[in-house]
Protein backbone atom coordinates (compact mmCIF):
# COMPACT_ATOMS: atom_id res chain seq x y z
CA UNK A 1 0.00 0.00 0.00
CA UNK A 2 1.24 3.44 -0.75
CA UNK A 3 2.18 6.06 1.72
CA UNK A 4 1.09 9.63 1.99
CA UNK A 5 3.88 10.90 -0.21
CA UNK A 6 2.82 8.62 -3.01
CA UNK A 7 -0.67 9.88 -2.51
CA UNK A 8 0.37 13.49 -2.88
CA UNK A 9 2.51 12.56 -5.81
CA UNK A 10 -0.36 10.84 -7.51
CA UNK A 11 -2.63 13.78 -6.79
CA UNK A 12 -0.08 16.00 -8.47
CA UNK A 13 0.09 13.57 -11.33
CA UNK A 14 -3.62 13.53 -11.79
CA UNK A 15 -3.83 17.29 -11.71
CA UNK A 16 -1.26 17.47 -14.43
CA UNK A 17 -3.20 14.93 -16.38
CA UNK A 18 -6.35 16.99 -16.11
CA UNK A 19 -4.52 20.03 -17.32
CA UNK A 20 -3.27 18.25 -20.39
CA UNK A 21 -6.25 16.24 -21.34
CA UNK A 22 -8.35 17.34 -24.20
CA UNK A 23 -12.04 17.61 -23.89
CA UNK A 24 -13.34 14.10 -23.79
CA UNK A 25 -15.65 13.10 -26.54
CA UNK A 26 -19.10 13.18 -25.10
CA UNK A 27 -19.88 9.62 -25.87
CA UNK A 28 -22.97 9.50 -23.74
CA UNK A 29 -24.63 12.16 -25.81
CA UNK A 30 -24.65 9.84 -28.78
CA UNK A 31 -27.38 7.76 -27.20
CA UNK A 32 -26.03 4.45 -28.36
CA UNK A 33 -23.44 4.22 -25.60
CA UNK A 34 -24.47 2.22 -22.56
CA UNK A 35 -22.58 2.40 -19.29
CA UNK A 36 -22.26 -0.84 -17.35
CA UNK A 37 -20.96 -0.58 -13.80
CA UNK A 38 -19.27 -3.69 -12.40
CA UNK A 39 -18.74 -3.77 -8.63
CA UNK A 40 -16.66 -6.55 -7.10
CA UNK A 41 -15.39 -8.09 -3.88
CA UNK A 42 -13.35 -11.24 -3.16
CA UNK A 43 -12.29 -13.29 -0.15
CA UNK A 44 -14.60 -11.49 2.25
CA UNK A 45 -14.14 -14.44 4.63
CA UNK A 46 -17.17 -13.84 6.84
CA UNK A 47 -16.08 -10.29 7.70
CA UNK A 48 -19.51 -8.90 8.47
CA UNK A 49 -18.33 -6.28 10.96
CA UNK A 50 -15.46 -3.83 10.47
CA UNK A 51 -12.16 -4.87 12.05
CA UNK A 52 -12.03 -3.72 15.68
CA UNK A 53 -10.10 -0.62 16.64
CA UNK A 54 -7.32 -2.68 18.28
CA UNK A 55 -6.57 -4.86 15.25
CA UNK A 56 -2.81 -4.73 14.62
CA UNK A 57 -3.18 -4.34 10.88
CA UNK A 58 -6.70 -3.55 9.67
CA UNK A 59 -8.22 -1.46 12.47
CA UNK A 60 -11.58 0.07 11.57
CA UNK A 61 -11.65 -1.22 7.99
CA UNK A 62 -14.42 -3.02 6.12
CA UNK A 63 -17.95 -3.84 7.25
CA UNK A 64 -21.02 -4.88 5.26
CA UNK A 65 -23.27 -2.09 6.53
CA UNK A 66 -20.94 0.49 5.01
CA UNK A 67 -20.50 -1.51 1.82
CA UNK A 68 -24.24 -1.81 1.49
CA UNK A 69 -24.74 1.94 1.94
CA UNK A 70 -22.23 2.64 -0.81
CA UNK A 71 -23.79 0.08 -3.13
CA UNK A 72 -27.20 1.66 -2.61
CA UNK A 73 -25.72 5.03 -3.47
CA UNK A 74 -24.10 3.73 -6.66
CA UNK A 75 -27.31 1.99 -7.69
CA UNK A 76 -29.13 5.29 -7.29
CA UNK A 77 -26.60 6.98 -9.55
CA UNK A 78 -26.12 4.30 -12.20
CA UNK A 79 -28.67 2.50 -14.31
CA UNK A 80 -26.84 -0.74 -14.96
CA UNK A 81 -24.96 -2.22 -12.02
CA UNK A 82 -23.63 -5.77 -11.74
CA UNK A 83 -22.39 -6.78 -8.28
CA UNK A 84 -20.05 -9.77 -8.25
CA UNK A 85 -18.02 -11.72 -5.72
CA UNK A 86 -15.13 -14.07 -6.36
CA UNK A 87 -15.46 -16.68 -3.62
CA UNK A 88 -14.16 -17.47 -0.14
CA UNK A 89 -17.35 -15.92 1.11
CA UNK A 90 -16.92 -17.98 4.28
CA UNK A 91 -14.42 -18.72 7.07
CA UNK A 92 -12.59 -16.14 9.10
CA UNK A 93 -14.88 -14.83 11.82
CA UNK A 94 -17.17 -16.46 14.40
CA UNK A 95 -20.17 -15.61 12.21
CA UNK A 96 -19.29 -18.68 10.14
CA UNK A 97 -18.41 -20.90 13.11
CA UNK A 98 -21.61 -20.03 14.94
CA UNK A 99 -24.16 -19.58 12.14
CA UNK A 100 -22.63 -21.77 9.44
CA UNK A 101 -22.76 -19.31 6.53
CA UNK A 102 -26.31 -18.03 6.87
CA UNK A 103 -25.32 -14.47 7.78
CA UNK A 104 -22.87 -14.03 4.89
CA UNK A 105 -25.35 -15.22 2.26
CA UNK A 106 -28.23 -13.26 3.74
CA UNK A 107 -26.20 -10.04 3.70
CA UNK A 108 -25.00 -10.61 0.15
CA UNK A 109 -28.56 -11.28 -0.96
CA UNK A 110 -29.73 -8.14 0.81
CA UNK A 111 -27.04 -6.13 -1.01
CA UNK A 112 -28.24 -7.58 -4.30
CA UNK A 113 -25.19 -9.56 -5.35
CA UNK A 114 -25.72 -10.95 -8.85
CA UNK A 115 -23.30 -13.88 -8.57
CA UNK A 116 -20.32 -15.39 -6.79
CA UNK A 117 -18.05 -18.36 -7.42
CA UNK A 118 -16.82 -21.19 -5.19
CA UNK A 119 -13.59 -20.51 -3.30
CA UNK A 120 -11.54 -23.21 -1.58
CA UNK A 121 -12.67 -22.09 1.87
CA UNK A 122 -16.29 -22.36 0.85
CA UNK A 123 -15.78 -26.13 1.32
CA UNK A 124 -14.57 -25.69 4.91
CA UNK A 125 -17.67 -27.06 6.59
CA UNK A 126 -18.01 -29.81 4.01
CA UNK A 127 -20.27 -30.07 1.00
CA UNK A 128 -23.41 -31.11 2.88
CA UNK A 129 -23.24 -27.83 4.80
CA UNK A 130 -22.56 -25.88 1.63
CA UNK A 131 -25.59 -27.39 -0.07
CA UNK A 132 -27.73 -26.67 2.99
CA UNK A 133 -26.65 -23.03 2.91
CA UNK A 134 -26.87 -22.24 -0.79
CA UNK A 135 -30.65 -21.66 -0.79
CA UNK A 136 -30.03 -18.68 1.51
CA UNK A 137 -28.37 -16.97 -1.44
CA UNK A 138 -30.70 -15.21 -3.86
CA UNK A 139 -27.90 -15.27 -6.46
CA UNK A 140 -26.18 -18.12 -8.30
CA UNK A 141 -22.72 -19.55 -7.71
CA UNK A 142 -21.01 -19.75 -11.09
CA UNK A 143 -18.36 -22.42 -11.45
CA UNK A 144 -17.12 -23.72 -14.79
CA UNK A 145 -14.32 -26.11 -13.85
CA UNK A 146 -15.44 -28.11 -10.81
CA UNK A 147 -17.31 -31.21 -11.86
CA UNK A 148 -19.77 -31.83 -9.03
CA UNK A 149 -21.67 -34.60 -10.81
CA UNK A 150 -20.80 -37.28 -8.26
CA UNK A 151 -21.47 -35.06 -5.22
CA UNK A 152 -24.36 -33.45 -3.35
CA UNK A 153 -23.46 -30.21 -5.14
CA UNK A 154 -24.60 -31.63 -8.46
CA UNK A 155 -26.77 -29.05 -10.27
CA UNK A 156 -26.32 -26.53 -7.44
CA UNK A 157 -24.02 -24.27 -9.41
CA UNK A 158 -24.13 -23.01 -12.98
CA UNK A 159 -21.17 -23.08 -15.40
CA UNK A 160 -21.96 -19.65 -16.85
CA UNK A 161 -24.64 -17.01 -16.83
CA UNK A 162 -25.61 -14.15 -19.08
CA UNK A 163 -26.89 -10.93 -17.53
CA UNK A 164 -28.64 -8.36 -19.68
CA UNK A 165 -28.44 -4.77 -18.48
CA UNK A 166 -29.64 -1.84 -20.54
CA UNK A 167 -29.66 -4.03 -23.61
CA UNK A 168 -26.04 -5.07 -23.08
CA UNK A 169 -25.18 -8.76 -22.61
CA UNK A 170 -22.62 -9.58 -19.96
CA UNK A 171 -21.41 -13.17 -19.90
CA UNK A 172 -19.93 -14.46 -16.65
CA UNK A 173 -18.13 -17.73 -15.95
CA UNK A 174 -16.15 -18.90 -12.90
CA UNK A 175 -12.94 -20.76 -12.15
CA UNK A 176 -11.98 -22.61 -8.96
CA UNK A 177 -8.50 -23.48 -7.75
CA UNK A 178 -7.05 -26.99 -7.59
CA UNK A 179 -8.35 -28.56 -4.39
CA UNK A 180 -5.88 -31.42 -3.90
CA UNK A 181 -3.21 -30.36 -1.45
CA UNK A 182 -5.21 -27.27 -0.52
CA UNK A 183 -8.48 -28.55 0.90
CA UNK A 184 -8.87 -31.73 2.91
CA UNK A 185 -10.28 -34.34 0.57
CA UNK A 186 -12.99 -35.32 3.03
CA UNK A 187 -14.40 -31.81 2.62
CA UNK A 188 -14.57 -31.75 -1.18
CA UNK A 189 -15.31 -35.44 -1.69
CA UNK A 190 -15.69 -36.49 -5.31
CA UNK A 191 -15.45 -33.01 -6.76
CA UNK A 192 -13.31 -33.17 -9.89
CA UNK A 193 -11.06 -30.23 -10.64
CA UNK A 194 -10.87 -29.63 -14.38
CA UNK A 195 -8.22 -27.62 -16.22
CA UNK A 196 -9.20 -23.96 -15.75
CA UNK A 197 -7.45 -22.83 -18.94
CA UNK A 198 -9.41 -25.30 -21.05
CA UNK A 199 -12.70 -24.44 -19.39
CA UNK A 200 -11.95 -20.73 -19.71
CA UNK A 201 -11.27 -21.13 -23.43
CA UNK A 202 -14.51 -23.03 -23.86
CA UNK A 203 -16.85 -20.79 -21.86
CA UNK A 204 -15.29 -17.49 -23.01
CA UNK A 205 -15.72 -18.58 -26.63
CA UNK A 206 -19.25 -19.74 -25.96
CA UNK A 207 -20.22 -16.46 -24.28
CA UNK A 208 -18.49 -14.07 -26.66
CA UNK A 209 -18.74 -15.78 -30.01
CA UNK A 210 -21.83 -17.95 -29.77
CA UNK A 211 -23.99 -16.00 -27.37
CA UNK A 212 -22.63 -12.65 -28.63
CA UNK A 213 -22.03 -11.18 -25.19
CA UNK A 214 -20.72 -7.63 -25.29
CA UNK A 215 -18.62 -8.12 -22.17
CA UNK A 216 -17.17 -11.39 -20.85
CA UNK A 217 -16.09 -11.58 -17.23
CA UNK A 218 -14.26 -14.42 -15.49
CA UNK A 219 -14.70 -14.82 -11.73
CA UNK A 220 -11.39 -16.47 -10.89
CA UNK A 221 -10.43 -17.95 -7.56
CA UNK A 222 -7.11 -19.14 -9.05
CA UNK A 223 -4.96 -16.42 -7.45
CA UNK A 224 -3.25 -13.41 -9.05
CA UNK A 225 0.21 -14.87 -9.66
CA UNK A 226 2.78 -17.21 -8.11
CA UNK A 227 6.54 -17.55 -7.90
CA UNK A 228 6.20 -21.16 -8.89
CA UNK A 229 4.75 -22.43 -12.13
CA UNK A 230 1.11 -22.60 -11.16
CA UNK A 231 -1.94 -21.50 -13.09
CA UNK A 232 -2.97 -17.96 -12.12
CA UNK A 233 -4.91 -14.95 -13.36
CA UNK A 234 -1.77 -13.63 -14.99
CA UNK A 235 -1.22 -16.87 -16.91
CA UNK A 236 -4.90 -17.06 -17.80
CA UNK A 237 -4.98 -13.45 -18.98
CA UNK A 238 -1.97 -13.83 -21.28
CA UNK A 239 -3.13 -16.95 -22.98
CA UNK A 240 -6.84 -16.20 -23.06
CA UNK A 241 -9.19 -15.15 -25.83
CA UNK A 242 -12.67 -13.66 -25.59
CA UNK A 243 -12.33 -12.42 -21.99
CA UNK A 244 -12.51 -8.70 -21.19
CA UNK A 245 -12.09 -8.78 -17.44
CA UNK A 246 -10.83 -11.24 -14.86
CA UNK A 247 -12.07 -10.53 -11.34
CA UNK A 248 -9.60 -12.39 -9.13
CA UNK A 249 -9.29 -13.71 -5.61
CA UNK A 250 -7.59 -16.28 -3.40
CA UNK A 251 -4.20 -14.58 -3.02
CA UNK A 252 -5.75 -11.64 -1.10
CA UNK A 253 -3.87 -9.30 -3.41
CA UNK A 254 -4.61 -5.59 -3.13
CA UNK A 255 -4.26 -4.44 -6.72
CA UNK A 256 -4.73 -0.71 -6.23
CA UNK A 257 -5.64 -0.54 -9.85
CA UNK A 258 -6.57 -3.35 -12.24
CA UNK A 259 -3.60 -4.65 -14.20
CA UNK A 260 -3.74 -4.63 -17.98
CA UNK A 261 -2.48 -7.57 -19.98
CA UNK A 262 -2.47 -8.50 -23.64
CA UNK A 263 -4.24 -11.71 -24.47
CA UNK A 264 -3.10 -14.31 -27.00
CA UNK A 265 -4.20 -12.08 -29.85
CA UNK A 266 -2.80 -8.88 -28.36
CA UNK A 267 -6.14 -7.56 -27.16
CA UNK A 268 -6.32 -5.88 -23.79
CA UNK A 269 -7.67 -7.70 -20.79
CA UNK A 270 -7.94 -6.40 -17.25
CA UNK A 271 -7.20 -8.32 -14.05
CA UNK A 272 -8.67 -6.87 -10.86
CA UNK A 273 -8.56 -7.99 -7.22
CA UNK A 274 -9.39 -6.06 -4.07
CA UNK A 275 -7.50 -7.76 -1.24
CA UNK A 276 -9.82 -9.46 1.21
CA UNK A 277 -12.26 -9.10 4.12
CA UNK A 278 -14.48 -6.53 2.41
CA UNK A 279 -11.92 -3.82 3.07
CA UNK A 280 -12.47 -2.50 -0.43
CA UNK A 281 -15.01 -2.53 -3.20
CA UNK A 282 -13.72 -2.49 -6.77
CA UNK A 283 -15.50 -0.71 -9.58
CA UNK A 284 -15.10 -1.00 -13.32
CA UNK A 285 -17.29 1.02 -15.67
CA UNK A 286 -17.58 -0.26 -19.21
CA UNK A 287 -18.94 2.02 -21.90
CA UNK A 288 -20.42 -0.11 -24.63
CA UNK A 289 -21.56 1.07 -27.99
CA UNK A 290 -24.78 -0.67 -28.94
CA UNK A 291 -25.25 -2.31 -32.29
CA UNK A 292 -21.87 -1.28 -33.48
CA UNK A 293 -19.82 -3.12 -36.01
CA UNK A 294 -17.00 -0.70 -35.37
CA UNK A 295 -13.65 -2.29 -34.70
CA UNK A 296 -11.71 0.76 -33.68
CA UNK A 297 -11.53 2.80 -30.59
CA UNK A 298 -13.30 6.13 -30.69
CA UNK A 299 -10.57 7.89 -28.89
CA UNK A 300 -8.91 7.69 -25.65
CA UNK A 301 -10.74 9.70 -23.07
CA UNK A 302 -9.29 10.00 -19.66
CA UNK A 303 -11.52 10.71 -16.79
CA UNK A 304 -10.05 11.64 -13.48
CA UNK A 305 -12.31 11.76 -10.53
CA UNK A 306 -12.57 10.99 -6.89
CA UNK A 307 -14.92 8.68 -5.17
CA UNK A 308 -15.92 8.97 -1.60
CA UNK A 309 -17.60 6.48 0.63
CA UNK A 310 -19.69 9.14 2.25
CA UNK B 1 -0.84 5.09 -21.16
CA UNK B 2 0.07 5.82 -17.63
CA UNK B 3 -2.08 4.71 -14.83
CA UNK B 4 -2.82 7.18 -12.11
CA UNK B 5 -4.46 6.23 -8.95
CA UNK B 6 -4.07 6.82 -5.34
CA UNK B 7 -3.64 4.79 -2.29
CA UNK B 8 -6.97 4.28 -0.82
CA UNK B 9 -5.82 3.27 2.60
CA UNK B 10 -3.71 6.22 3.61
CA UNK B 11 -5.46 9.04 2.05
CA UNK B 12 -6.35 10.95 5.11
CA UNK B 13 -9.67 11.69 6.64
CA UNK B 14 -12.06 11.18 3.93
CA UNK B 15 -10.10 8.62 2.51
CA UNK B 16 -11.12 7.15 -0.41
CA UNK B 17 -10.21 7.65 -3.46
CA UNK B 18 -9.50 7.09 -6.68
CA UNK B 19 -8.39 8.45 -9.62
CA UNK B 20 -8.79 6.72 -12.49
CA UNK B 21 -7.55 5.79 -15.35
CA UNK B 22 -7.83 4.93 -18.24
CA UNK B 23 -8.01 2.20 -20.40
CA UNK B 24 -9.40 3.19 -23.51
CA UNK B 25 -11.27 1.03 -25.51
CA UNK B 26 -8.81 -1.31 -26.43
CA UNK B 27 -10.24 -4.32 -24.81
CA UNK B 28 -13.06 -4.81 -27.12
CA UNK B 29 -13.11 -8.16 -28.70
CA UNK B 30 -16.27 -7.29 -30.52
CA UNK B 31 -15.31 -3.70 -31.03
CA UNK B 32 -18.11 -2.54 -28.83
CA UNK B 33 -16.41 -1.54 -25.60
CA UNK B 34 -15.37 2.03 -26.16
CA UNK B 35 -14.01 3.00 -22.78
CA UNK B 36 -13.30 1.52 -19.39
CA UNK B 37 -12.88 3.40 -16.15
CA UNK B 38 -11.74 1.81 -12.94
CA UNK B 39 -11.87 2.86 -9.34
CA UNK B 40 -11.93 1.51 -5.81
CA UNK B 41 -13.51 2.41 -2.53
CA UNK B 42 -12.10 1.61 0.88
CA UNK B 43 -14.33 1.28 3.90
CA UNK B 44 -12.94 2.84 7.01
CA UNK B 45 -13.96 4.78 10.04
CA UNK B 46 -14.72 8.30 9.04
CA UNK B 47 -17.16 10.77 10.41
CA UNK B 48 -19.13 10.73 7.22
CA UNK B 49 -19.06 7.02 6.50
CA UNK B 50 -22.67 6.13 6.09
CA UNK B 51 -24.05 2.85 7.25
CA UNK B 52 -27.01 0.94 5.85
CA UNK B 53 -29.41 0.84 8.77
CA UNK B 54 -31.47 -2.00 7.30
CA UNK B 55 -28.39 -4.20 7.05
CA UNK B 56 -27.27 -3.12 10.48
CA UNK B 57 -30.63 -4.13 11.90
CA UNK B 58 -30.42 -7.51 10.22
CA UNK B 59 -26.96 -8.20 11.62
CA UNK B 60 -27.71 -7.13 15.18
CA UNK B 61 -29.50 -10.27 16.40
CA UNK B 62 -26.70 -12.48 15.04
CA UNK B 63 -24.09 -10.25 16.64
CA UNK B 64 -25.96 -10.29 19.95
CA UNK B 65 -26.47 -14.04 19.76
CA UNK B 66 -22.77 -14.76 19.98
CA UNK B 67 -21.54 -11.72 21.89
CA UNK B 68 -21.61 -13.47 25.26
CA UNK B 69 -19.41 -16.27 24.05
CA UNK B 70 -17.12 -14.40 21.65
CA UNK B 71 -16.53 -11.20 23.62
CA UNK B 72 -15.39 -13.05 26.73
CA UNK B 73 -11.88 -11.89 27.62
CA UNK B 74 -9.68 -14.95 28.09
CA UNK B 75 -6.26 -13.35 28.43
CA UNK B 76 -4.10 -10.28 28.14
CA UNK B 77 -1.16 -9.91 25.82
CA UNK B 78 1.85 -7.72 26.57
CA UNK B 79 2.43 -6.98 22.92
CA UNK B 80 0.66 -7.15 19.57
CA UNK B 81 1.29 -10.68 18.29
CA UNK B 82 1.96 -10.48 14.60
CA UNK B 83 2.81 -12.92 11.83
CA UNK B 84 6.01 -12.95 9.82
CA UNK B 85 8.91 -14.91 8.39
CA UNK B 86 11.31 -16.59 8.98
CA UNK B 87 9.84 -16.54 12.50
CA UNK B 88 7.34 -14.32 14.30
CA UNK B 89 5.94 -13.65 17.74
CA UNK B 90 2.59 -15.13 16.84
CA UNK B 91 4.06 -18.10 14.94
CA UNK B 92 6.34 -18.95 17.85
CA UNK B 93 3.58 -18.63 20.45
CA UNK B 94 1.15 -20.64 18.32
CA UNK B 95 3.65 -23.46 17.76
CA UNK B 96 4.92 -23.58 21.33
CA UNK B 97 1.41 -23.69 22.77
CA UNK B 98 0.39 -26.45 20.35
CA UNK B 99 3.60 -28.39 21.07
CA UNK B 100 3.10 -28.19 24.83
CA UNK B 101 -0.63 -28.82 24.94
CA UNK B 102 -0.47 -31.68 22.42
CA UNK B 103 2.42 -33.31 24.22
CA UNK B 104 0.57 -33.13 27.52
CA UNK B 105 -2.32 -35.03 25.97
CA UNK B 106 -0.06 -37.44 24.09
CA UNK B 107 2.02 -38.25 27.17
CA UNK B 108 -1.06 -38.84 29.30
CA UNK B 109 -2.28 -41.52 26.91
CA UNK B 110 0.99 -43.07 25.72
CA UNK B 111 3.86 -42.00 28.02
CA UNK B 112 5.49 -40.79 24.81
CA UNK B 113 6.51 -37.32 23.75
CA UNK B 114 6.83 -35.73 20.34
CA UNK B 115 10.15 -34.10 19.42
CA UNK B 116 9.00 -31.01 17.56
CA UNK B 117 6.01 -29.27 15.99
CA UNK B 118 5.49 -27.60 12.62
CA UNK B 119 2.60 -25.74 10.99
CA UNK B 120 1.93 -23.59 7.92
CA UNK B 121 1.76 -19.82 7.51
CA UNK B 122 -1.68 -19.99 5.95
CA UNK B 123 -3.03 -21.74 9.05
CA UNK B 124 -2.71 -18.59 11.14
CA UNK B 125 -5.57 -16.46 9.88
CA UNK B 126 -5.42 -13.31 12.01
CA UNK B 127 -3.06 -11.47 14.33
CA UNK B 128 -3.68 -10.71 17.99
CA UNK B 129 -3.86 -7.21 19.44
CA UNK B 130 -1.95 -5.95 22.45
CA UNK B 131 -4.11 -6.01 25.55
CA UNK B 132 -7.30 -7.92 26.07
CA UNK B 133 -7.72 -11.08 24.03
CA UNK B 134 -11.23 -12.42 23.54
CA UNK B 135 -12.43 -15.86 22.58
CA UNK B 136 -13.52 -14.27 19.29
CA UNK B 137 -9.91 -13.22 18.62
CA UNK B 138 -8.86 -16.87 18.87
CA UNK B 139 -11.67 -17.92 16.55
CA UNK B 140 -10.38 -15.44 13.97
CA UNK B 141 -6.81 -16.57 14.48
CA UNK B 142 -7.87 -20.22 14.15
CA UNK B 143 -11.30 -20.43 12.50
CA UNK B 144 -10.73 -23.98 11.27
CA UNK B 145 -11.78 -27.09 13.13
CA UNK B 146 -8.28 -28.56 12.70
CA UNK B 147 -7.01 -31.02 15.29
CA UNK B 148 -3.55 -31.81 16.58
CA UNK B 149 -1.92 -35.00 15.34
CA UNK B 150 1.32 -36.80 16.20
CA UNK B 151 3.20 -38.10 13.16
CA UNK B 152 5.79 -40.89 13.35
CA UNK B 153 8.45 -40.01 10.80
CA UNK B 154 11.68 -41.38 9.40
CA UNK B 155 14.73 -39.12 9.33
CA UNK B 156 14.38 -38.72 5.59
CA UNK B 157 10.72 -37.68 5.93
CA UNK B 158 11.76 -35.09 8.52
CA UNK B 159 14.41 -33.80 6.14
CA UNK B 160 11.80 -33.48 3.41
CA UNK B 161 9.58 -31.43 5.74
CA UNK B 162 12.45 -29.16 6.67
CA UNK B 163 13.51 -28.73 3.04
CA UNK B 164 9.94 -27.72 2.23
CA UNK B 165 9.74 -25.28 5.14
CA UNK B 166 13.01 -23.69 4.00
CA UNK B 167 11.69 -23.39 0.44
CA UNK B 168 8.77 -21.44 1.94
CA UNK B 169 11.17 -19.03 3.73
CA UNK B 170 10.16 -20.38 7.13
CA UNK B 171 6.95 -21.49 8.81
CA UNK B 172 5.78 -21.65 12.45
CA UNK B 173 7.77 -24.33 14.35
CA UNK B 174 8.53 -25.37 17.91
CA UNK B 175 11.54 -27.27 19.34
CA UNK B 176 13.13 -27.16 15.92
CA UNK B 177 15.92 -24.82 14.82
CA UNK B 178 17.58 -24.30 11.46
CA UNK B 179 19.09 -21.68 9.19
CA UNK B 180 17.97 -20.87 5.66
CA UNK B 181 20.28 -19.91 2.84
CA UNK B 182 18.91 -19.69 -0.71
CA UNK B 183 15.80 -21.49 0.52
CA UNK B 184 17.89 -24.47 1.71
CA UNK B 185 18.18 -25.50 5.37
CA UNK B 186 21.37 -25.96 7.41
CA UNK B 187 22.40 -26.33 11.07
CA UNK B 188 19.26 -28.29 11.87
CA UNK B 189 18.62 -29.24 15.47
CA UNK B 190 15.59 -30.91 17.00
CA UNK B 191 14.75 -30.46 20.64
CA UNK B 192 18.28 -29.17 21.23
CA UNK B 193 20.08 -32.06 19.53
CA UNK B 194 21.63 -31.97 16.02
CA UNK B 195 19.36 -33.61 13.46
CA UNK B 196 20.25 -37.24 12.66
CA UNK B 197 18.79 -38.50 9.40
CA UNK B 198 19.13 -42.14 10.54
CA UNK B 199 16.83 -41.58 13.52
CA UNK B 200 13.04 -41.71 13.75
CA UNK B 201 11.15 -38.69 15.06
CA UNK B 202 7.71 -37.79 16.25
CA UNK B 203 6.23 -34.49 15.15
CA UNK B 204 3.10 -32.58 16.10
CA UNK B 205 1.14 -30.86 13.38
CA UNK B 206 -2.44 -30.21 12.25
CA UNK B 207 -4.60 -32.88 10.66
CA UNK B 208 -4.78 -30.51 7.68
CA UNK B 209 -1.07 -30.92 6.94
CA UNK B 210 -1.03 -34.56 8.04
CA UNK B 211 -3.71 -35.29 5.42
CA UNK B 212 -1.63 -33.75 2.64
CA UNK B 213 -2.66 -30.09 2.91
CA UNK B 214 -0.30 -27.37 1.71
CA UNK B 215 1.16 -29.92 -0.73
CA UNK B 216 2.51 -32.22 2.05
CA UNK B 217 1.35 -35.22 0.04
CA UNK B 218 4.00 -37.54 1.47
CA UNK B 219 2.65 -37.07 4.99
CA UNK B 220 -0.45 -39.07 4.12
CA UNK B 221 1.70 -42.22 4.38
CA UNK B 222 3.02 -41.45 7.88
CA UNK B 223 1.63 -43.17 10.99
CA UNK B 224 -0.69 -40.80 12.81
CA UNK B 225 -1.94 -40.58 16.40
CA UNK B 226 -4.98 -38.33 16.62
CA UNK B 227 -5.16 -36.49 19.93
CA UNK B 228 -8.79 -35.41 19.76
CA UNK B 229 -7.64 -31.90 20.60
CA UNK B 230 -8.57 -28.97 18.37
CA UNK B 231 -5.91 -26.34 17.81
CA UNK B 232 -8.37 -23.60 18.74
CA UNK B 233 -9.31 -25.33 21.98
CA UNK B 234 -5.64 -25.80 22.87
CA UNK B 235 -5.01 -22.08 22.36
CA UNK B 236 -8.06 -21.00 24.35
CA UNK B 237 -7.15 -23.37 27.20
CA UNK B 238 -3.61 -22.00 27.31
CA UNK B 239 -4.83 -18.39 27.47
CA UNK B 240 -7.28 -19.28 30.23
CA UNK B 241 -4.61 -21.14 32.22
CA UNK B 242 -2.21 -18.20 32.02
CA UNK B 243 -4.94 -15.84 33.16
CA UNK B 244 -5.88 -18.09 36.05
CA UNK B 245 -2.26 -18.03 37.17
CA UNK B 246 -2.28 -14.23 36.99
CA UNK B 247 0.04 -14.21 34.00
CA UNK B 248 -0.10 -12.23 30.79
CA UNK B 249 0.70 -13.65 27.37
CA UNK B 250 4.23 -13.13 26.13
CA UNK B 251 6.18 -14.36 23.13
CA UNK B 252 9.77 -14.08 21.98
CA UNK B 253 11.81 -14.23 18.85
CA UNK B 254 14.68 -16.67 19.42
CA UNK B 255 16.08 -17.17 15.91
CA UNK B 256 14.65 -20.68 15.79
CA UNK B 257 14.60 -20.12 12.05
CA UNK B 258 16.95 -17.52 10.64
CA UNK B 259 18.25 -16.41 7.26
CA UNK B 260 21.95 -16.67 6.57
CA UNK B 261 23.00 -13.46 4.91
Amino acid sequence: MSNRRDFLKSMAGSAALLGLSWSPIDVLAKHEIEKITILHTNDVHSHIDPFPANDPKWAGLGGVARRSALIRKIRAEEKSVLLLDVGDVFQGTPYYNVYGGEVELKMMSEMGYDASTIGNHDFDHGMDELVRNLPKASFPFICSNYDFTDTVMNQKTVPSKIFTKGGIKIGVFGLGIELRGLVDQKLYGNTIYQDPLEKAAYYAHYLKQEMKCDIVICLSHLGYKYKEDKVSDEILAKQSLNIDLILGGHTHTFLDNPVRYRNRHGKEILVAQVGWAGIKLGRIDFYVEKNSGRKDVIGSTVKVSEKSIA
Amino acid sequence: MQVFFSPTMTAGRFSIILLFPLLAAACSQSGKITKVETSQYAFRDTLNASVDSIIEKTIQPYRDGMAGQMNEVIGTSDVALTKGQPESLLGNLFSDVCFNMANETYYATSYLKADFAFFNNGGIRAQLPKGKITRGNIFELMPFENELVVLSLTGSQVKKIIDYMASKDGVPVSHLRFKISNQLPSDISIDGVPFDSTKEYKAITSDYLANGGDQYFFLTEAKKDYLNLKIRDALILYFQQQTKQGKTITANLDQRISYVK
